[in-house]
């Protein structure tokens, strides 16, 4: 078994999976020989606590609309009933890379339940 | 406490596993999370405690050594505030007499905190209820509304911030007036303005901020009409637009932030959306 090509096939599936998994989080993919390029758009959501429900909106960027995503009630996910708070948290986990110092690509999203 | 975590294609949530957790907290209210997403701070209204859990990188969450952490002098914590170097964490105590705010510093490696000397500060007095905050985002000035429909004072206290003890000194002039029953307010990432939700009087106030002494000025055209009950405000990280949740009203208002005199315009099409009593509100762009 040649082990030195071993390591290079092991080293570029990385950088292959590496390369994979930052286009996704980018928001979309690039190719880095593309000429002309429309950068990806990054996407911007908006989330509100309601009555039994965290409500989920689109924003557009350009002129603050917010809509809907698409499809069956896609819009609304179960939530606490009186929910208080509310807070977008930068998640630490391996899938997630700093595009900046304190600037991460992936997030939680933490609400207190009253009253549990 | 439930912890979901976000699709970053198409902002879909899904629950995390072992959510929701418990945080033995009888009346969990405000929250924020340190700068680097390793802690999250949690104010139990009930228990006059805050609670510190470490976010795991499957978003669990587990209590720090020490927590919950009592305020003293405080009552009835209810929102918090993470200044922006990291290093402070503010609680608004919406059933002090003095209306007092109490201040901890961060050890950045636990969480653990502790009680600055000073704390708590009192905004003024007669129960003013205070209840949300803002920085700006060089974190020199703090500044939180004093609302409340039984005692109201309608009124924006305002803090300069000493950046080595976290201790907090009024601001010459403050508070200020604004609407009846004022809420959620948000500094823009410029720092030169703040917009203050007035629940009873359905507008916003609107101030700018004297760089050098964080002194409140209402800008011309100020309070803006907003829909039914405005609630918490957001503003979008271009600082372009400013987010409302209209609590009654049952939608979102959007207005455009005008960025050389902070004048508020609504765009077309708004408020957003038909939801059952929508209260706090985040904004979360995928970078």
């Amino acid at each position: 078994m040649n082990t030195s090509s071993s390591r290079s096939k092991a080293k570029t599936l990385a950088a292959v999976l590496l390369l994979g998994m930052l286009a996704g989080c980018a928001g979309g993919s690039k190719s880095s020989s593309c000429t002309n390029c429309v950068p990806p758009v990054k996407p911007e959501f908006l989330y509100a606590t309601a009555l039994n429900q965290i409500a989920l909106f689109n924003v557009d960027t350009t002129d603050g609309t917010l809509t809907l995503p698409l499809g069956a009630n896609p819009g609304t996910f179960p939530g606490p009933n009186d929910a208080e708070g509310l807070v977008a948290d930068p998640r630490r986990d391996f899938f997630s890379f700093p595009i900046s110092p304190g600037v991460w690509c992936a997030y939680l999203i933490l609400i207190t339940v009253t009253g549990g | 406490m439930r912890v979901f975590n976000i699709d970053n294609s198409n902002g879909r949530l899904t629950e995390v596993t072992g959510s929701p957790f418990p945080v033995d907290a009888s009346g969990p209210r405000g929250l924020v999370t340190d700068v680097g997403g390793k802690f999250l701070f949690v104010a139990d209204f009930n228990s006059n405690e805050i609670s510190v859990f470490n976010i795991g990188s499957n978003g669990a969450l587990t209590r720090v050594t020490g927590s919950p952490f009592f305020v003293v002098g405080g009552s009835s914590p209810a929102f918090l505030l993470l200044h922006p170097s990291g290093n402070f964490l503010y609680t608004s105590n919406l059933n002090s007499p003095t209306g007092a705010i109490s201040a901890f510093s961060i050890n950045a490696t636990t969480g653990a905190l502790t009680q600055i000397s000073g704390s708590p500060f009192p905004t003024v007095g007669s129960s003013p209820g205070p209840s949300s905050m803002a920085s700006d985002p060089a974190g020199k000035f703090l500044y939180v509304s004093l609302g409340g429909t039984a005692n109201a004072n309608n009124q924006v206290a305002a803090f300069t911030v000493n950046s080595s003890t976290g201790a907090l000194t009024p601001i010459a002039g403050s508070p200020v007036t604004v609407g009846r029953d004022p809420q959620g307010l948000a500094v823009t990432p410029d720092g030169k303005f703040l917009f203050i939700a007035n629940f009873l009087d359905n507008t916003i106030s609107a101030f700018s901020i004297d760089a050098a002494s964080g002194v409140l000025t209402p800008i011309t055209g100020s309070p803006f009409t907003a829909n039914n009950a405005p609630s918490r405000v957001a503003i979008d990280p271009s600082g372009k637009f400013l987010d409302v949740t209209n609590n009654v009203g049952g939608n979102i208002s959007v207005f455009t932030i005008n960025a050389s005199t902070g004048l508020l315009s609504p765009i077309a099409g708004s408020p957003f959306g038909t939801l059952t009593q929508p209260k706090d509100l985040v904004i979360v762009k995928i970078l």
